[in-house]
């Protein structure tokens, strides 16, 4: 695919007014605070807590996720996913046999089996948790969080990344359309591409005056810049809720 | 940079040159899997950092350009990007480090950035690994290097040699994205004229 289409379709998908329904379901429902709070609930609960508490976290974690945001079990059906927990349990059953995980060792699997089983499940609930906040959370959201967090004037600054993309990739293109016509790197490979480096980032950096001037002219001020607020839905309470109960038990029955 | 809107343009544009490489450049580099794909992208996204942090020779620049990569690594096509984008984050907070002190860093203090960002995609995956499947991986590693020493018949000090090796290699690649780094501001500064920021 071409990468300026690719980037197009990327931005079409982030953007709220051409968002799927999946989506927008997920993004009326659970925001920033809602999917970080587990975020961070699960990367606690991961480090420190039992397996039998991570268990009971992540049956909670697997429903919870079916109902608020499905769209991020979809996520995880990728060969890349698959083969990494197989490379997981395998590689725990071959290597650590000597090493068995507390709880597990109870039944009748094998130490190493039971470690990799164990790691593998711990894997698969940090990237639930990511795929989570991957689903609901919108590059907007990420960037009014970070301005909320003393990073004023970030989504500015977004905006203009955002909108300088496609003059980047035809920059780019520009000049690599004019390499070629002079012969390519066929002599002086490391200084040609010196040259088309110094050649994109002059031609890219130049521009900055002019965006400086527009956003001045319709009356952008750092200064008096409001910083957009973070929409807190009920189901964000209910997930930082969950999130901190979560993160208490863990560090009450750590192990 | 007296006027700060100027300073986020600027950061805006270093960081939308650094997302455009890790989107476009990064997607062709891992469909066709090459090796050290990460080390590639890290060292020319660096390089474009370091060249935007001596143009507006301001404090924070590093980190904010790399907030604002990390941030359009989401449009990637792929599955799980946490991982690339705490990568560019931690590469950009490392660089930032060590130019913080000072307005115009010099070609050394540069090569000594950009070295020490790259040096970072050595330890990424252990601790990325660690983070997402526990202590059990760093057994794992462990036992499996053994297993293949006693396999090759090679003495214990040859792995640390090839661990070493593997770093040097990374940190001397950010050392030539710093250096480079450095030529290319000059040029920069030299065709944009009057219109250069600083």
């Amino acid at each position: 695919m071409d990468t300026q289409a690719a980037v197009k379709s990327s931005l079409a998908r982030q953007a709220p007014s051409q968002a799927g329904p999946e989506r927008q379901s997920c993004q009326a429902r659970l925001g920033v605070v809602g999917g970080l709070s587990l975020l961070g609930a699960t990367l606690v609960v991961a480090a420190t807590a039992l397996p039998a508490v991570m268990l009971v976290y992540g049956l909670g974690l697997g429903l919870f996720t079916a109902v608020v945001a499905p769209g991020a079990w979809r996520r995880l059906r990728h060969w890349r996913v698959a083969l990494s927990f197989c490379l997981l349990i395998a590689g725990g059953w071959l290597f650590l046999d000597g090493v068995s995980a507390p709880w597990l060792e109870l039944y009748v699997i094998p130490p190493g089996l039971s470690m990799g089983l164990l790691m593998a499940f711990r894997a698969l609930l940090v990237l639930l948790a990511i795929s989570i906040v991957a689903a609901t959370v919108s590059v907007a959201e990420v960037a009014a969080a970070l301005e909320r967090c003393y990073l004023k004037g970030f989504g500015f600054a977004l905006g203009v990344a955002l909108n300088a993309l496609p003059r980047v990739y035809q920059t780019a293109r520009q000049a690599w359309t004019a390499l070629q016509l002079r012969g390519g790197l066929r002599r002086r490979k490391l200084h040609t591409l010196r040259l088309m480096a110094i050649t994109i980032i002059t031609n890219v950096l130049g521009a900055a005056d002019n965006i400086v001037a527009a956003a001045l002219a319709r009356g952008f001020n750092i200064r008096k810049y409001a910083t957009p607020g973070i929409k807190v839905s009920r189901l964000d309470k209910w997930g930082l809720g969950a999130g901190i109960m979560a993160m208490v038990v863990a560090a009450w029955l750590h192990r | 940079m007296r006027n700060s809107t100027r300073w986020l343009v600027y950061v805006g544009l270093g960081g939308a040159l650094w997302g455009a490489v890790e989107i476009s450049l990064g997607a062709y580099l891992h469909s066709l899997h090459i090796p050290l794909r990460g080390l590639i992208l890290s060292t020319i996204g660096i390089t474009i950092a370091l060249v935007t942090r001596c143009l507006v020779q301001q404090r924070g620049t590093i980190i904010a350009t790399a907030a604002i990569a990390a941030i359009l690594k989401m449009f990637s096509v792929g599955g799980v990007i946490l991982s690339p984008m705490a990568a560019i984050l931690i590469q950009g907070l490392l660089a930032e480090l060590v130019t913080f002190r000072i307005l115009q860093p010099s070609r050394i203090r540069l090569v000594l950035a950009g070295a020490t960002a790259t040096a970072w995609t050595f330890f990424h995956p252990f601790v990325g690994q660690g983070i997402i499947a526990g202590q059990g991986v760093y057994v794992m590693y462990l036992r499996v290097i053994e297993k293949g020493v006693r396999l090759l018949h090679l003495p214990p000090e040859a792995v640390i040699v090839v661990i070493i090796l593997m770093l040097l290699i990374r940190a001397g690649a950010g050392a030539v994205g710093g250096y480079v780094a450095g030529q290319i501001v000059a040029a920069v500064r030299a065709r944009l004229g009057p219109a250069a920021p600083a």
